[in-house]
């Protein structure tokens, strides 16, 4: 239904911008209809002091005649009338800008151009323009009477362009000074459109993620495929499959014009599109195999399917009017025009074959490639915008990024740091462990066999051995007290039941040290060592109770107590291990150290919050209880 | 009977004469051999084929992983326990994914090692608080099925619960009073721990059979 309102939009636009190219007076006065005059004075406007009223002679053009059409070929005869004041100047001439492939000219029944009566084809470049000198002496009967005969294989070919007879010289000027301006701009403009149509082609191999380039430079290449049927006319006929040639770049020059007008806009109908392009290699192919004879008909099929696919383009616009942008709005008058340009050319055609000369072709054209160029430079603006857009999005990702690698980087060398540091700590671990470990428990193994143990050395060996575990634990496991105190009593377990002593083991949380320094836990566990050794070998105690909770850890005998001040002098002065070591290990550390001691027992409190050395004011101190 | 057929791989000597005086208090073990490093010890292996391997980690020419990689491909029944000094662990722990049956300290107590290796009947190896942890962190905790039953690859709820317990310094009774279980239950939870982690029964059953004999 959507479809069908296009359609019915569509086709209005065309019949009203057809209605509006008719109504346009275009140059239908170059035409040889009518019986007004053309002077010669009319070919150097710019230069009116070189063309004097002495060098030109005014006639009057006939009306288009009745043609004959033999073997083919069209036949008119045009009589002209030219009555000059005075003989024209200098060298004259009868000047045609624009003839047919076949012309003869008579000047009072005296043949001036015997050799152009060739029974041939005659391979004439239509565009160019004839001189045909003839004596002085016509002029000398002041009436006198020019016979064109033209002959061509098109119709419109015979009809008779304005003429001119006058100075052969100023003429001559004036002609190559039109060619220049006409013929040889129709030249560079196809040559410009044959170059940017390779131009394009090479922009989309380098490109080839963008269709746009491809379809274009199908549009230009086609296009130069036509005109070249312009510019270089007859001579082409010779080439085989010339015709066929020439239908088939008008039908790709459409569907490549359609395919471009959809990709820049974004349509997306992909089976109109696969069956237009099926149809157009159909066509393609049924005008390579085709008999020529059957050319002009097959031509206007050509011009029917070309003018479908135009209708088609301009309801594909319709169609998306609700949702277009102002500038994909701008296609419809733009196509419409076009159209309507072409549909006004193709009926006068038809009409008057005459008036198919009146340029509205052109018109189109240049209407259609200026709408397809600025769509071009629009599509090409809207990628750069894209592109830079894509490029900034890039440079945000690229600085992203090179801080995440930064980052990553960091982390790395943070982790190969901390590899380096856990694999010397293993290291060391690995020496103290099978090194000086292996030394004391073969040293321990040789007392043992001997039965010569000295208890002393026996003692000092275990201990040092108990500090090298400690020393281990500290390497491997630096934030986990709870796990280090297991080991710890792990390993007093042989010394707790050679002294008989039961301990008494309750974890009701786990410290967190992962605030304090990795030393901390090894000097926690240093201090419940110390703790746990006067206990077992001093207290003469039963039990021992430990308590680790979240903020201290508790250890506690039952045994008989002692004089804290006197133990702590008493221990410095021996071995730096005793209560004073303990509590200059809870000072570094940042730690509160209870000691609380009577003759029904000691407790040994180390704590870890900040909370705990705030409500203990004696923290690091020690004191009896009573 | 026959008697049960020790290799000792251990570097210092009287550690390593230590062990065989330990070991030779019960009748039923016979000392095949000593061995100080890798090389002697596999060339003795294969001499010898022993029934259980006592082997220390650290060797002057490798590791004593190298020795236990051996007995596990041994055509002969052929088990191997590994000698350690505390504060190694992770070599531990790497020893038993490795293939050893179980662990004893080299100077941990008076006891005999005899006695230790039948120790290992009642619940696997015995397992330290930092070998609870670092086992804990083997197992990936997505694996941890600590709601629901045993899985072949997690631990169960209640294993997870032992571990803990162990880790934070626990002894086996006290974890059983904590949970409320018997200390044979306990040992099943270690011993099906070890059992994940690589370590199968072969050993329990063969020193259980030895405990029959000698009791």
């Amino acid at each position: 239904m959507r479809w069908a309102i296009a359609f019915a939009i569509s086709s209005l636009v065309l019949a009203l911008s057809t209605w509006a190219i008719v109504q346009l007076p275009l140059s239908s006065e170059w035409l040889t209809q009518g019986t007004h005059k053309i002077s010669s004075a009319l070919m150097c406007p710019d230069r009116p002091k070189r063309c004097q009223p002495k060098d030109y002679v005014e006639v009057t053009l006939p009306d288009f005649p009745d043609t004959t059409a033999m073997n083919g070929r069209h036949h008119a005869t045009y009589k002209i009338a030219a009555t000059a004041d005075h003989k024209p100047s200098g060298f004259p001439v009868l000047y045609l800008p624009q003839v047919s492939d076949s012309v003869l000219i008579w000047a009072n029944d005296v043949s001036i151009s015997p050799d152009r009566n060739s029974p041939m084809h005659l391979q004439h470049n239509w565009n160019r323009p004839l001189y045909a000198p003839f004596p002085g002496d016509v002029f000398n009967d002041p009436d006198v009477t020019f016979t064109i005969h033209l002959q061509s294989y098109e119709l419109h070919r015979v009809s008779l362009y304005p003429l001119y007879i006058g100075n052969g010289e100023i003429l001559e000027f004036a002609s190559k000074m039109h060619l220049f301006y006409r013929v040889g701009t129709v030249r560079v403009a196809y040559t410009m459109a044959a170059l940017g149509g390779i131009a394009l082609l090479c922009l989309w191999c380098t490109r080839r993620h963008d269709q746009a380039y491809l379809w274009l430079a199908a549009v230009a290449l086609a296009a130069s495929a036509v005109a070249a049927h312009m510019v270089i006319p007859n001579a082409l006929n010779r080439i085989p499959y010339w015709w066929a040639t020439w239908n088939s770049a008008l039908i790709w020059l459409f569907y490549s014009t359609l395919r471009f007008s959809m990709l820049i806009n974004q349509f997306d109908h992909p089976r109109s599109v696969r069956g237009l392009f099926w149809f157009c290699i159909f066509a393609t192919a049924a005008l390579v195999i085709m008999p020529e004879a059957q050319f002009r008909n097959a031509s206007e099929l050509v011009g029917l399917l070309c003018g479908a696919m135009g209708l088609y383009a301009l309801a594909c616009h319709v169609r998306a009017w609700p949702r277009a942008r102002w500038w994909q709005r701008l296609h419809v008058p733009v196509f419409g025009l076009a159209g309507g340009a072409a549909v006004a050319e193709y009926i006068y055609a038809h009409i008057d074959p005459m008036l198919a000369q009146t340029h509205r072709a052109n018109l189109a054209f240049l209407i259609l490639f200026g709408a397809l160029f600025l769509a071009l430079i629009g599509h090409l603006a809207r990628t750069l915008t894209q592109y830079d857009a894509l490029t900034r999005s890039m440079q945000g990702t690229i600085e992203r990024k090179t801080a995440e690698l930064a980052e990553a980087q960091e982390r790395v060398l943070e982790a190969e740091k901390a590899n380096a540091l856990a694999e010397e700590r293993r290291r060391i671990m690995l020496d103290l462990h099978d090194g000086v470990g292996g030394q004391l428990v073969n040293v321990l193994s040789y007392l043992n066999c001997n039965g010569s143990a000295d208890p002393i050395v026996h003692g000092s060996l275990e201990g040092a051995l108990h500090d090298m575990a400690l020393i281990i634990d500290s390497l491997e496991v630096v934030d986990d007290i709870a796990v280090m105190l297991g080991a710890l009593r792990e390993r007093m377990e042989p010394l707790l039941q050679r002294h008989g002593i039961e301990m008494h083991w309750n974890v009701t949380g786990v410290p967190e040290l992962s605030d304090h320094p990795s030393k901390t836990a090894l000097n926690t566990a240093r201090t419940a060592q110390e703790s746990l050794t006067n206990a077992i070998k001093h207290s003469n105690c039963q039990n021992i109770f430990v308590t680790i909770t979240s903020d201290a850890i508790t250890i506690r005998d039952d045994g008989c107590g002692f004089d804290p001040g006197k133990a702590g002098r008493k221990a410095a002065f021996n071995s730096g291990l005793g209560l004073k070591g303990m509590r200059h290990r809870a000072r570094e550390n940042n730690l509160t150290l209870s000691v609380h001691s009577s003759q029904a027992g000691t407790v040994v409190a180390v704590g870890f919050s900040e909370s705990s050395a705030k409500g203990d004011v004696t923290a690091v101190t020690d004191h009896a209880i009573q | 009977m026959d008697k049960i057929k020790v290799l000792i791989v251990e570097d210092f000597v009287h550690t390593a004469e230590a062990l065989r005086r330990n070991l030779l208090s019960q009748s039923v073990f016979e000392i095949c051999g000593f061995a100080h490093s890798v090389e002697v010890a596999l060339s003795m292996m294969r001499q010898q084929q022993p029934r259980i391997i006592l082997t220390d980690l650290g060797l002057p020419d490798g590791s004593g992983c190298e020795v236990i990689q051996a007995a596990v491909r041994a055509n002969w029944d052929c088990d191997c326990l590994v000698i350690s000094i505390f504060g190694d662990e992770m070599r531990v722990v790497e020893a038993l994914r490795a293939g050893a049956k179980g662990y004893l300290h080299k100077q941990s107590s008076p006891n005999d090692v005899s006695m230790a290796v039948l120790e290992l009947v009642d619940g696997g190896s015995p397992m330290s608080p930092k070998i609870a942890r670092i086992l804990l962190s083997k197992f990936p905790k997505d694996h941890t099925d600590t709601s629901g039953p045993d899985t072949e690859t997690g631990l169960s709820k209640r294993e997870t619960e032992v571990m803990q317990l162990i880790a934070q310094g626990y002894k086996r009774q006290e974890v059983a009073d904590r949970l409320s279980i018997t200390l044979g239950t306990v040992g099943n939870h270690v011993h099906r721990i070890y059992s994940k982690l690589g370590v199968n029964s072969n050993t329990a059953a063969i020193v259980a059979a030895t405990r029959k004999g000698i009791v």
